[in-house]
Parts: C-alpha cells; sequence; structure tokens
C-alpha cells in the first residue's frame, strides 16, 4: 500500500512541474500542456483521497474533471490555431496588443 | 397639502423641457419656461411661508411615501417645513427668481442659453430638495446635486481654458467634503439608529453635552468637514475663487447667496446635536474666525472685481460660522439670510458694471463710472453699506449681532472679528471707489459703457429694496429690538425640544459699546480708503513698491496654490519620475489646480504600470499573490 | 440488485429533474439549434435567430421562476429564492446582450447561430453555477459557464485585438481553475475523502483544521485564488482591462455583469458557507484583497483613454465593493438585519443597469465608427442631447452620487459593512469611490464641456433607445421603488 503522504507528495510535486511551465515556457501548446499537468496532480490526489476512504465520489469527480480537460483543450488549440492564422505565432509573449 | 412637492418638482419640469428639448425651443420660449417655473416655486414658497407662519408651532411635517427603507434603515420621503426652511425656499426661489430675469438680460449675447437655464433649473430643484428634506440622506441628495449643478455651470463657458478646469476644482473640493458627509451619516447612524431628522434630534434631547472626544464629536466634526467643503471654509476654500469663472449670475446665486450656505443650513438644521459637542462647536468658531480674517485680507488687493466678492463671500462665509461656533445659530443663520440680499445684489452689480464695460473684469481699468451707470451705483452702493455694516442696514444687524454674542464667549475670537471687518470695509470701499469714482483709466473702455437694459436693473432695484428691508426682520434684542426671526427661527432651531443653547445674556449697554467701537473702526477703514484711492491707483502702486513683500503675499492670497503644488505635488511628481519614467516628462492638465487629480494620476500610473499585456507576467504576479496570500496568513498568526 | 440500483438512481434523478429544468431546457434548445436548427434556416436570413434567442432567453426568465424550492442531487444542487433572483440578474443580462448584438453583427456580417448558442450555453453554466451547493457542481458549472466564453471573447476572428484577449483569457482561466481545482482536491482530502458538500464541509473542515491544518489553509486559499480570478480582484485582475478591452463590446458588458453576478455569489456562498467556520484562515487576506481592488482598480481608471479600459478597472473597483459584502456576510443573522448576500445582490442588481445603460451608448457609437475612446465622447450633448444625459446618469450613478441608484446600493453595503465593524475598510471603499467620481466626471467634461469636431447629429435606432431609456429609468427612479425592491430582498435568503 503506498503510503498518502507519498502521494500527496507526487501530486504536488506534478503541480508545481506544471505551474512552473505556465511560468517559464513560451509556446502556448507547451502552457497548454502545463496545466493539463495542473489538473492531473488534482486527480490524482482525489483518486488517492477517495480509495482512502473507500467512497467513489473522488473517483467520479476526476472523470469529471477529464472531461472538462479534454474541453478546455478543445477551446485552447482552438483559440490557439486562431491565433497562429492571424498572427503566425504561438508564443504566448508575442501577444502583447492590449496593454495598458 | 401635497402642493409642496411642486415647489421642487416644477423646476425640475422646467430642466426637464429646456434640458431635454432646449435644441427646438426658441429662444424666448426656453427663458420664459425657466422664469414662470420658478415663479410658481416662489409663489408656491409664499403660500406655505404663511402656512408655517400660522401653524401653531411653526412646522408643519409632511411625509409623502417611503423613500427608502432596508432592514433597520427607514429613510421617509418627507419635507419639514418650518422657520428654518421656509426662509431658505423663499431666499432660493426668490432670489432664484431674480436671478432668472437678470440672466435673460446678461445672457443675452451667449448662444445656446437653453442648456444655461436648464442648469439653472435644476440647481433651485435640487437646493429646494436640500432645504426641505426631513432626513439626512434625501438632504444629501441635495447636498450632491447642487454640487452636480455648480460643476456645470461653472464649466458653462466651454471654451475657455480655466472654466471647465475650475468646475473640476469644485467637484472635487466638494467631494472631499462629502467623504466627511457620509462618513458623518453613517457614524449618527451607528450612534441613533435612524437618520430622520426629527427622530434624531429627539434622542439627542435626552443626551448630555459630551465633553470629551466621543463618537458624537466625531461625527459632528465629520458632518462639518463637509461643511467647510460646501461653504468654502479653510481648509477647502481654494474652489470658491476660482469658481469666478463661471457666467456672473451663476456667482450670484450659486456661490454667494444659497448653494454655499448649505453648510451653515446643515449644521442649524442640527443644532441641537452640535450643541452636545462642544468641541467642534470650538473648532468652528476658530475656523470661522480665521476664514473670515485670512480671506478678508485676501480680498484687500485683488484686481478682479469678481475676485474681491469671491473672497469676500468666502469670509462672510466665515463669520457665520464664527456665529454658529458661539452658539448663534440664529444670528449666524439672519447673516445667511441678509448676506444672500446684499451679495446677491453686489455681484449682480458687478455683473452690470461688466455688461456695460465689454466683458472687461479688471479694476483698475475702471473709474468714473458713476455718470455712466447711475442705477448700477446706487443699488451697489446699498449692497456695499451692507456688507460694511453701516450702522441701520441689514448688515450691520447680523454682523454685529454675531460680534456681539462672540464677545461673550471669547473677547479674543471678537477682537479677530473686528479685525475681519476692518478689512471688510476697506477692500468693498476701494472697490466701490475704484468702479464709480475717480476720473475713468481707460478712456477706449469708458466711452463704450452704457447702463444696462431693464432685464438687469430691474432686479438690481428689487435686491437692493430686498437688502434694505431684510433688517426689519431682525433687529437684534440686544440692540433694543424684537428680534422676530429669531423667535421664529428659535423654534425650528430646537426643533421643538425645550433647551437653553441660545439663551445668551442681553446686556444692552455692552452690545451697544461693542457695535459702536466695531463700526467706527470699520467706518474709519473705509474712510481711509476713500481718501486713499479717490486719488486714482497711486497709494497702491506706492505700497506696492514700499512693501512689495505684504503686497505680494496678499496679492497671491498668501501663495497657498503655489505651496499646494510645491509641497505636495511636485514631490509626487518628482517620485512619479524616478520610480517610473526616468527622464519621461509626464504631462497632466491643469498642474496646481487639480490636487486629488495629480495624486492620484501619479499613482493610476503606478496601476497601469503592472499591466504590460504579456500573459506570462500576469500568471507570475498571480502566484506572488497567492504566495502573498500564504505569507499575510503567516504573519498574522506571528 | 443491479436494476434495482439503476431503478433508484431513474427515480431519483426524475424527482429533481425540476430544479434543473432551465439550464437543461437552454442546454436542449440550443443544442437544438445547432443541429437540426441551423440548417432550417437560410444563409441570408441567419439574424433570425436573435429574436428566437430572445424568446428562448423569455422563456428560461419563466423556467427560473416556476423552479420549485429545495435541494436535490444528493444536496448538491439547490434552489430558493436568493438563487432565484442571482438566477434572474443572469438571464435579464443575458438577453440584454443578445439585444445589444443584434446591431454589431449585423455591421459586421457576422450573424451566425453559434454565437446565441454560445450564450445560451455559458447562461446554462451561471443558472447551475447559482445552484451549486457543493464543490464538484461548482467547478463544473464554473467550466460550463467559462469556456463559451472563451470562444466568445475571440469571436471576431479576423480581429487581432479579439483573439489576443481570448487566448489571454483563455490561459489565465485555465491556470486559475487548474489552482482551484488543486485546492479543491487537497480540501476533499483534508476531510478524509468524505464530503465535498458546502454544509458538510462547514462541519469537517472544522475538525480538519487540528489534524491537517496546512492542507485545509492551502486548499482554501487556492479557492480563493480561482474564485478572485474570475470575479477580478486584485492581484488576479490582470486579466479584466485586456480581455475588456479586446473583446466585441456586447461581450464586454456581457462579461461585467452575469458570469460577475454568478461567480460572486458562488464566492459569497462557499466561503459564506463552506469556510464560513475557518474565517481566520481568509478573512485577512481577503480584506487585503479588497482594498487592494478599490484603490488600484479607481486609481487606474484614472489613466485610461479608452472608455472600455476605463470600464473594466471601474469593474474591479465595484468588486472591491462586493467583497465587502462577502466579508460580512454571517449567514445566522436575524431577519430586520440585512445579511451580505442581500446587499451584494442589489448592488449587482443596480450595476446591471448602469453597466448595460453605457456599454449600449457605447456600442451604438462603436456602430458609428466612434466611441472607444473617451475623447470620441466630445460634444456629445450637442449632437444627441437625451444620449449624453442617459450617458451622464449611467456614470454619476456608477460614481454613487444620490439620488440614483447606484448610490442607493453602495451606501446599503458601506452601512451594513461599517455595522460589522469594517471601519478602516468602510473608509477606504468611501474615499476611493470620492476618487471615482474625477474620471466618470472626464467623460461628462467630454459630453458637455468640449465642443464636438463637426460631426452632425446623431439618430438613435429603436433598439439601443429602448436598452438605453430602460436602463436610464432604472438609474433614475430605482432608489424610489426601493420599498418594493427590498421587499423581494426581504424574501431571499441564503
Amino acid at each position: 500500500m503506498i503510503s498518502l503522504n507519498l502521494v500527496l507528495f507526487i501530486s504536488s510535486l506534478m503541480f508545481f512541474i506544471g505551474v512552473a511551465g505556465v511560468l517559464i515556457r513560451r509556446n502556448l501548446l507547451i502552457i497548454l500542456m502545463s496545466i493539463e499537468l495542473m489538473l492531473n496532480a488534482a486527480n490524482l490526489n482525489l483518486i488517492a483521497f477517495a480509495r482512502q476512504s473507500g467512497t467513489v465520489d473522488g473517483q467520479a469527480f476526476a472523470l469529471l474533471v477529464m472531461g472538462f480537460a479534454a474541453a478546455e483543450v478543445a477551446v485552447g488549440l482552438a483559440l490557439a490555431v486562431a491565433l497562429y492564422r492571424r498572427k503566425d505565432t504561438v508564443q504566448a509573449d508575442d501577444i502583447n496588443l492590449l496593454n495598458g | 397639502m401635497t402642493s409642496v412637492i411642486l415647489i421642487p418638482l416644477i423646476p425640475l419640469l422646467g430642466f426637464l423641457i429646456n434640458g431635454l428639448m432646449g435644441h427646438r425651443l426658441s429662444r424666448g420660449l426656453s427663458q420664459v419656461i425657466a422664469c414662470s417655473t420658478i415663479a410658481s416655486s416662489f409663489v408656491l414658497s409664499l403660500i406655505w411661508f404663511t402656512r408655517v407662519l400660522a401653524s401653531p408651532d411653526h412646522r408643519i411635517d409632511l411625509v409623502v411615501g417611503e423613500w427608502m427603507s432596508v432592514g433597520n434603515l427607514q429613510i421617509p420621503f418627507g419635507f419639514v417645513i418650518d422657520a428654518l426652511s421656509s426662509v431658505m425656499l423663499l431666499v432660493i426661489t426668490g432670489i432664484g427668481l431674480l436671478i432668472h430675469i437678470y440672466s435673460v438680460g446678461y445672457m443675452h449675447h451667449e448662444k445656446g442659453t437653453a442648456r444655461y437655464f436648464a442648469y439653472l433649473n435644476l440647481f433651485v430643484f435640487f437646493m429646494t430638495l436640500l432645504v426641505m428634506s426631513s432626513s439626512l440622506p434625501f438632504l444629501f441628495v441635495g447636498w450632491e446635486g447642487v454640487g452636480l449643478c455648480s460643476y456645470l455651470l461653472i464649466g458653462y463657458y466651454f471654451e475657455t481654458e480655466e472654466a471647465p478646469q475650475a468646475g473640476l476644482k469644485a467637484f472635487l473640493y466638494n467631494r472631499v467634503g462629502d467623504v466627511g458627509v457620509l462618513i458623518g451619516m453613517m457614524t449618527l447612524f451607528l450612534i441613533f439608529g435612524t437618520l430622520t431628522i426629527g427622530d434624531l434630534l429627539q434622542q439627542v434631547s435626552q443626551l448630555r453635552p459630551e465633553t470629551h472626544f466621543g463618537l458624537i464629536t466625531f461625527a459632528t466634526l465629520m458632518l462639518f468637514i463637509g461643511c467647510t467643503g460646501k461653504s468654502a471654509q479653510i481648509p477647502l476654500y481654494l474652489w470658491l475663487p476660482d469658481a469666478m469663472a463661471g457666467p456672473t449670475p451663476v456667482s450670484a446665486l450659486i456661490h454667494a447667496a444659497t448653494m454655499v450656505t448649505s453648510g451653515i443650513y446643515l449644521i442649524c438644521r442640527l443644532a441641537p446635536l452640535f450643541v452636545l459637542t462642544p468641541i467642534t462647536l470650538h473648532l468652528i468658531a476658530w475656523i470661522g474666525v480665521a476664514t473670515a480674517l485670512f480671506a478678508a485680507t485676501m480680498a484687500l488687493f485683488q484686481r478682479d472685481i469678481k475676485k474681491v466678492l469671491a473672497y469676500s463671500t468666502v469670509s462672510q462665509l466665515g463669520f457665520m460660522f464664527l456665529g454658529l461656533g458661539v452658539t448663534g445659530f440664529s444670528a449666524g443663520f439672519f447673516h445667511v439670510f441678509t448676506h444672500a440680499w446684499f451679495k446677491a445684489l453686489l455681484f449682480l452689480g458687478a455683473g452690470s458694471v461688466i455688461v456695460a464695460l465689454h466683458h472687461e473684469q479688471d479694476l483698475f481699468k475702471m473709474g468714473g463710472l458713476r455718470e455712466k451707470l447711475p442705477i448700477t451705483f446706487y443699488t451697489m452702493l446699498i449692497g456695499a453699506l451692507c456688507l460694511m455694516g453701516f450702522p441701520g442696514t441689514s448688515g450691520f444687524a447680523s454682523k454685529d449681532e454675531i460680534l456681539y454674542l462672540t464677545y461673550l464667549h471669547s473677547p479674543t475670537l471678537w477682537g479677530f472679528g473686528v479685525l475681519a471687518a476692518i478689512c471688510t470695509a476697506f477692500y468693498t470701499a476701494r472697490l466701490m471707489v475704484l468702479v464709480f469714482a475717480g476720473k475713468p483709466r481707460d478712456l477706449k473702455i469708458f466711452d463704450h459703457a452704457h447702463e444696462s437694459p431693464k432685464w438687469i436693473t430691474i432686479p438690481l432695484i428689487l435686491l437692493s429694496l430686498g437688502a434694505l428691508l431684510a433688517v426689519m426682520f431682525g433687529w437684534p434684542e440686544s440692540f433694543g429690538g424684537h428680534n422676530t426671526i429669531a423667535v421664529w427661527l428659535h423654534s425650528a432651531i430646537t426643533y421643538g425640544q425645550t433647551a437653553e443653547q441660545e439663551a445668551h445674556t442681553l446686556i444692552p449697554t455692552l452690545a451697544w459699546t461693542l457695535a459702536l467701537i466695531s463700526t467706527v473702526l470699520s467706518l474709519l477703514s473705509a474712510g481711509i480708503a476713500w481718501k486713499l484711492y479717490s486719488k486714482g491707483l497711486s497709494w497702491e502702486e506706492g505700497f506696492e513698491r514700499k512693501c512689495s513683500r505684504t503686497y505680494q503675499i496678499l496679492r497671491e492670497k498668501y501663495f497657498v496654490d503655489q505651496g499646494v503644488m510645491a509641497l505636495i505635488i511636485n514631490p509626487f511628481f518628482f517620485l512619479g519620475k524616478v520610480f517610473w519614467k526616468l527622464g519621461d516628462v509626464i504631462i497632466i492638465d491643469g498642474i496646481g489646480v487639480n490636487l486629488p487629480g495629480a495624486l492620484t494620476r501619479v499613482m493610476g500610473d503606478l496601476g497601469s504600470h503592472l499591466q504590460t499585456g504579456r500573459v506570462r507576467n500576469y500568471t507570475l504576479l498571480s502566484v506572488l499573490g497567492l504566495l502573498g496570500l500564504l505569507m499575510l496568513l503567516l504573519v498574522a498568526r506571528i | 440488485m443491479m436494476p434495482s440500483f439503476v431503478q433508484s438512481l431513474w427515480t431519483a434523478l426524475w424527482q429533481d429533474a425540476p430544479l434543473v429544468q432551465a439550464p437543461f431546457f437552454l442546454i436542449g434548445i440550443a443544442s437544438l439549434m445547432l443541429w437540426p436548427g441551423d440548417l432550417l434556416i437560410p444563409r441570408d436570413q441567419k439574424r433570425r435567430w436573435s429574436l428566437f434567442t430572445q424568446i428562448i432567453l423569455g422563456i428560461t426568465l419563466y423556467l427560473v421562476v416556476v423552479t420549485p424550492h429545495r435541494s436535490g442531487f444528493s444536496n448538491m444542487f439547490r434552489i430558493d429564492t436568493m438563487t432565484q433572483a442571482f438566477q434572474l440578474i443572469c438571464t435579464v443580462a443575458t438577453l440584454a446582450t443578445v439585444v445589444l448584438s443584434k446591431k454589431l453583427l449585423d455591421l459586421m456580417n457576422e450573424h451566425t447561430v453559434e454565437f446565441y448558442t454560445l450564450l445560451l450555453f455559458t447562461l446554462s453554466g451561471m443558472l447551475l453555477l447559482c445552484g451549486a451547493t457543493d464543490l464538484v457542481t461548482l467547478y463544473f458549472s464554473i467550466e460550463l459557464m467559462a469556456l463559451p466564453i472563451y470562444v466568445l471573447v475571440g469571436y471576431f476572428r479576423d480581429q487581432e485585438r479579439g483573439i489576443e484577449a481570448g487566448v489571454k483569457y483563455f490561459l489565465l482561466g485555465a491556470f486559475s481553475s487548474g489552482i482551484m481545482i488543486y485546492g479543491i482536491s487537497l480540501l476533499y482530502g483534508a476531510t478524509g475523502g468524505t464530503t465535498t458538500n458546502f454544509e458538510g464541509l462547514s462541519t469537517a473542515l472544522v475538525a480538519a483544521m487540528d489534524a491537517r491544518g496546512t492542507m485545509v489553509t492551502l486548499g482554501v486559499l487556492m479557492v480563493l485564488v480561482g474564485m478572485a480570478f474570475k470575479v477580478a480582484v486584485v492581484p488576479f485582475h490582470m486579466w479584466t482591462p485586456d480581455v475588456y478591452d479586446g473583446a466585441p463590446t456586447p461581450i464586454t458588458a456581457f462579461m461585467a455583469s452575469a458570469p460577475k453576478a454568478a461567480a460572486i455569489f458562488a464566492f459569497a456562498k462557499v466561503f459564506g458557507v463552506a469556510f464560513h467556520n475557518i474565517p481566520n484562515v481568509w478573512t485577512f487576506g481577503m480584506e487585503y484583497m479588497a482594498a487592494a481592488s478599490m484603490i488600484l482598480g479607481n486609481v487606474a481608471a484614472l489613466r485610461q483613454q479608452s472608455m472600455k479600459r476605463m470600464l473594466a478597472y471601474s469593474s474591479i473597483a465595484h468588486v472591491g465593493y462586493m467583497m465587502l459584502a462577502i466579508l460580512s456576510n454571517d449567514p445566522n443573522l436575524s431577519i430586520r438585519s440585512f445579511s451580505g448576500v442581500q446587499s451584494l445582490w442589489l448592488y449587482i442588481f443596480a450595476y446591471l443597469f448602469m453597466n448595460f445603460g453605457a456599454f449600449a451608448i457605447i456600442t451604438f457609437l462603436q456602430g458609428k465608427g466612434e466611441g472607444e475612446r473617451i475623447d470620441d465622447f466630445r460634444g456629445l450633448s450637442q449632437r444627441n442631447p437625451w444620449l449624453a444625459f442617459a450617458m451622464m446618469l449611467f456614470l454619476l450613478s456608477l460614481a454613487g452620487i444620490p439620488p440614483l441608484i447606484g448610490f442607493f446600493s453602495k451606501f446599503i453595503l458601506f452601512k451594513m459593512a461599517l455595522e460589522r465593524g469594517f471601519v478602516v475598510l468602510t473608509v477606504i471603499a468611501v474615499l476611493t469611490s470620492a476618487v471615482s467620481a474625477y474620471y466618470y466626471l472626464g467623460v461628462i467634461n467630454q459630453m458637455y464641456f468640449r465642443s464636438s469636431t463637426g460631426k452632425d447629429s446623431l439618430k438613435m435606432d429603436r433598439m439601443t433607445g429602448v436598452l438605453v431609456s430602460v436602463c436610464a429609468l432604472m438609474v433614475l427612479l430605482g432608489v424610489s421603488a426601493s420599498g418594493w425592491l427590498i421587499d423581494i430582498v426581504d424574501k431571499i435568503k441564503l
């Protein structure tokens, strides 16, 4: 049996890698993947705690989150494509028309 | 009974017609609408005045409905008509009517007067609302509304550079005061659980005066801050002289007769509350006398005819606050009443001079206009005598009553008051002599001068009659008269409660002696001014040469505007530059004119510099925000 | 065993179905509109969808009103008067957006069924969010609400600014919901994997605080960050000015009202119910956030040249004021005293009209090729006095000048906050709202004290006229109707 603390450790590691990716990387697609990593960190937690308590609530929630992650990626990719068509770039730093 | 609602509503109707359809109406029609709405309000005010006179306790409370009601806060849509408000109503609609008529003549050459009359009507609407309302939030509606109208009317000549700026300045200084009123109001609600004036004062009558600095003192102090904003007292007086950028009838109505006195009205309305807080009253008296003296000295050497009158207004408002501060509420309010007449008269007279000289406002270019403008001269003379406190005039009655009460309170205060009165006499005489006596100093202007049309002179004559007759209402008892208005105001000021706040000792000999001293000194200083200026400008020029420093200080109004700029605005800009744009010139409109604006603009830079437009900076900032929240929590735990 | 489980599940769902009739109606209709609805409408008749959507929203209003009051779906969802009141605001705001969009879409020749279906989908998300009483439903309705809006912001695909705004909003929105879901998972773990229900959490978290204090604290703060992102509180406000600026103007008006109303209500519920018993964790930070929002929002608005950016910053400030309501919310209060959520509702209700009125005028001017910049309002009073007067009403009401409705709602909010002892915050609020008069007045200055640069008078179209007039009337007379309003609000209980 894997201890809960280990799960927590791994999930927090995943979460912070995700956050760092969002902060550091410039490519929109990689930022998108980093956000997915953050969501999956949460999923790991949810499933682990659901198993611990012996209920299925957390697992159902994790499924829901996965569904939304997929929808989010669909919208995100669509926006990235629209951006690429318009500006020939998917670099986050290249979009700074609106400021001030 | 409900016809009282019509007093504000009819001008509102006039505003709606002129404001929304004005561009389709003919010039004459929009003027007729504006004047007739005020005239009907005036008639209604007269009717209600007599009704209140006849009613047994001189007060009529009307609750039309509920305005707002939230949980434990109930605010009625109600009016109170008593001596205080009905006199104010008469002043607002009466003088307002004369000024509307005057405006027809004065704005003759302007285009688009429908807008002007619409604003003026709107002002009357809000001002009547202010004085009639029976609850503080409702009063605050009028309070903000008149500020808005004042802003719109000061900025009326929007082609000029300074008018919109001055309007903005007025509004912002007033906003600072409004914060005080709002906080004061909320504090009162916390203490008493009601904001209806009647209920509030009912509870107040059961309390003992607060000798230490308590909650009630805090509340009254906050309200007084609001009054300093609206009534142009130290430290928030800076906007009123600038407000003269508006049309002259507006200066007469709003910035002399009515709106600027609403601070005094508010304190009179809540007199039993203020009586509980001697600390605040003390402060009011000192601020009042300081403003009276300070502004009077600033008026001494102004060259712009309207600026002299503006500082004079600030100074006279100071006298009124002095009266309130020494618990002479009805004396202070009586001065509001008399001052409304003679100051409106003086302003309109000045307007008549300005029109006659084709918009020349420089005193040094006038002179010898007595023959050319006889009606203007004689009416303005009456106003000037009242302002100086010539024995027998209304100004004498009200001002010397205040000074007498001040002496009973503290001879030091009285001394300062007399000093201010002496300055008043001096600059009034200087103004009159420079305009009307002596030889014309600018022949080109002089030759084109002509007496103003009837639209202008008739209101002048009526106002001077009012200024003369006002004295009949309130010859002070200390001078052996029967002070009708004070007796009558007493019921309103105490709000039907029995209280001793107005029982002043009567010592006729003392009163006469004091009046004699101040009058003789004032007349002496007026005589000196007469002597010095009847020979032309030579004395003032000599004075300028010999005492250039004193003269400069007085002319430049003690450099307060410049001081605000140097001490507060410039350092801020220095910092702003160092932080954000080294070497980059930050241009703001009206440096020195807009203190709050300048302050906040520099901070605004700070805000929008964070907004780089880059997503990654935003995400970084939010992660920092999360960490910041954690830090806060840790700090709070320790 | 199995059939009876399915059966019981089915009956439970069937029993609770009326609770979600309005959102499900919306989802169903919107799907049908996409297919086969769109096939039935010829290519050049797409503008008919506007009227159709308005009718659908009218029906939704009715469905929202007649929804029964109770909880359902194993306490994950609840309808009460408060929920309905917020749902009504969201629906009315969406309706106003549809009305507002028609002209613009005509002009851009961009009438498609997708625009309207996206609006309907996002509305269904809001309606669900209002009723959410569980972190699970909270999360998925927030996502359902947000996803269509990302698309709507970037709806004009060939406008660079729109796309940029859409991408920014999406990235920051997805990032924040990532943080929030991690926070939720931590809270779920802290309670030992037993509950995500608001009521359940309120007791479970107190117990968990002793055993797993760090987890609870981190979880609560992460949820706070996620919610703060949605309603745009400093320092999580950064997307607001850019997105408001870049989005199509009707969508900006929409974002400033409907999603904000739903999200802030959910915010109040999460913190007023679920985290109510552990105030030490979040009140402190929230006070700072509220103060920072009031100050930064009002101060940054001073510098703006663009009307939409100015209103964006001002909306940040307004959210700062609304935070006062969340802070002073106490569900255990007696009936006569006003609770935070009630004054929150009033505030948003008032904000709805001022906001839509102002944006309607901007949209109208934009249709004439102006209206983006504050300078474009120059001399509006000469070109169309009624429009300028209405705009002045909206701006003064936003500034909180009496007797307009904005003063009324602000006054009630501040009074309540003062009674709950937030003296410093209230003073900051009063002071900053005094500052706000400066930039609102700047626009009035342009409208009344500057002459227009030779542009002829403007003629209003009917739709704008109706919308502006209704909003102006509400702003002007709303306070007089306060007795009636308060009667409604009095019935609203969390």
